[in-house]
């Protein structure tokens, strides 16, 4: 709380509020490092800006285009692929989804570690996503969700004293096509791997039963950040100085280095799956497992098994996702301890085992 | 071993506190550089490392390797120009040794540098550094590691 105060105090900057409309991936992502250079040279303030993309994939800034997307698919249908400067996963998106990031210098934001700052963000956006009756809570690490699914991915880069946090909204999703260009931890692309990633993900169109307009979730996006930061939040037309930095820009994203930065094969993040059998159900595991780093990339558990809340093994996925390993036990014992599960004879022992099960050495 | 709100900080490493990394002269004039103990508290669990590739030119102050940690992506920028002789493979392996031992097994790059003596006059080291540590975490609002 102390750490929210200081945050509130030193948070009174003015903030741009920009759009700068439907662009490729790589103008979108040019537009990042511009902002963050102008930023740096003290050309540019603090910045709120949305982003709107024709199709594409978006890599992590670590991830490789090779294990995480359909680089065949992607070209046959026209799909741009790109790499953020931001960390986290792989995403797709579309003219139906809806960017925004904030960029600043360091000081604008509320002091505290990454995990705390990231934290204070995600609950602005999400702050701002309940504006439309929606139940968006913050879930760590970096997730926004409704009742335990994903709605909107967020990530940041910190680059000496220049901040930029991004995240998404979907506002519609399509998953057959979502299936088609990202590679989750599910065996087939068939019935059963829709309704898995519907399990887990979610739309505004789907919560709300209707389209929102963009102009609506953007609204209410501000009116989130301006709620909770009392941040003084103007809209501007696009900086006429982020033209100065463009150039270069580009130049650095449309290098084939740049995709190319992380190229590993498939072979060393290999999708395993197992099947355990307790006294408290049946328990299946499916995750994308980081051979090098001795890292669970993604995961999903399904089977035959009754635990309540529902949202009790989402939660589970998220906090694996890319754990080492050698915490496995513990992230499991804690989730188990810290949050109200009737697992009906399941013990955290199960979920373990059922991941050690499907690992190579197992 | 000095130490600023539980934070190692050794005495005999020389550091640029802004952007929180250390450096480590080494007998045949190569520098090894790497994250603070401060810095990874700040960071968290390191999940990805990217190193510039051996034989790369770095400026001062330029990106050496990024590192990820709870998706956020963070340079670390190196306290002195020069050419990459060495990347951390096992760190490469698993970038969680950076938080283990930042200043021992965890180390990010080793270069030749191209100007020692130009690029490290403004590099703290000793007591100045732990009270030039005390200021910045101050400035952060940093609890302690």
């Amino acid at each position: 709380m102390a750490e929210r105060e200081a945050g509130r105090q030193r948070g009174n900057a003015q903030w741009a509020v920009i759009d700068t409309g439907l662009r490729d991936a790589d103008e979108n992502m040019a537009l990042d490092h511009a902002l963050m250079a102008a930023v740096a040279d003290g050309r540019l303030g603090a910045s709120f800006r949305f982003l709107h993309f024709r199709d594409c994939a978006l890599l992590g800034h670590h991830q490789s285009p090779r294990q995480e997307l359909d680089l065949d698919f992607c070209a046959r249908e026209g799909v741009q692929v790109q790499r953020r400067l931001t960390g986290g996963g792989a995403i797709i998106f579309d003219e139906t989804q809806l960017g925004w990031e904030l960029v600043c210098r360091r000081e604008a934001l509320p002091a505290g570690d990454m995990s705390f700052l990231a934290q204070e963000i995600c609950e602005a956006a999400a702050l701002g996503l309940r504006q439309l009756g929606v139940d968006a809570q913050f879930r760590p690490r970096n997730d926004i969700e409704v009742e335990g699914r994903k709605i909107s991915g967020t990530g940041g880069i910190i680059d000496g004293q220049v901040v930029l946090f991004q995240g998404t909204v979907l506002i519609d999703l399509d998953i057959p096509r979502m299936l088609r260009i990202l590679r989750v931890p599910l065996e087939k692309l068939d019935a059963h791997a829709i309704q898995s990633v519907a399990e887990r993900v979610t739309s505004l169109r789907d919560l709300l039963g209707r389209l929102p307009s963009k102009a609506e979730v953007k609204e209410a996006l501000v009116e989130g950040f301006r709620a909770h930061f009392a941040w003084d939040m103007c809209e501007t037309p696009v900086p006429e100085v982020l033209t100065t930095y463009l150039p270069e820009a580009l130049a650095i994203v449309r290098d084939p280095e740049w995709l190319q930065l992380q190229d590993r094969p498939r072979s060393e993040q290999a999708l395993l799956q197992a099947v355990h059998r307790g006294s408290g159900g049946t328990l299946r595991s499916e995750l994308l497992w980081d051979e090098r780093g001795k890292r669970i990339r993604q995961i999903a558990f399904s089977g035959d098994f009754f635990v309540q809340p529902r949202r009790a093994v989402l939660d589970l996925e998220a906090a694996l996702r890319n754990s080492h390993i050698e915490d496995l036990p513990q992230i499991v014992e804690r989730w188990y301890h810290e949050t109200p599960v009737d697992a009906l004879g399941l013990q955290p022992s199960d979920f373990v085992q059922v991941v050690r099960e499907a690992l190579p050495c197992a | 071993m000095g130490t600023v709100r539980g934070c190692e900080i050794p005495e005999d490493l020389m550091y640029n506190v802004e952007n929180n990394v250390w450096l480590r002269k080494e007998d045949d004039g190569s520098v090894t550089i790497g994250m603070t103990a401060y810095a990874c508290a700040l960071a968290g669990q390191i999940v990805s490392y990217t190193p510039k590739a051996a034989g790369k030119d770095i400026k001062k102050d330029k990106s050496a390797a990024t590192v990820e940690s709870g998706k956020w992506v963070g340079p670390l920028k190196s306290p002195v120009g020069g050419t990459v002789t060495a990347i951390n493979d096992e760190v490469a392996k698993d970038p969680g040794l950076i938080n283990k031992d930042p200043y021992g097994s965890g180390w990010i790059a080793k270069l030749n540098p191209a100007d020692f003596a130009g690029d490290s006059g403004e590099l703290k080291t000793g007591a100045d550094a732990l009270a030039a540590f005390e200021e910045k975490m101050n400035a952060d609002g940093f609890g302690g590691c």
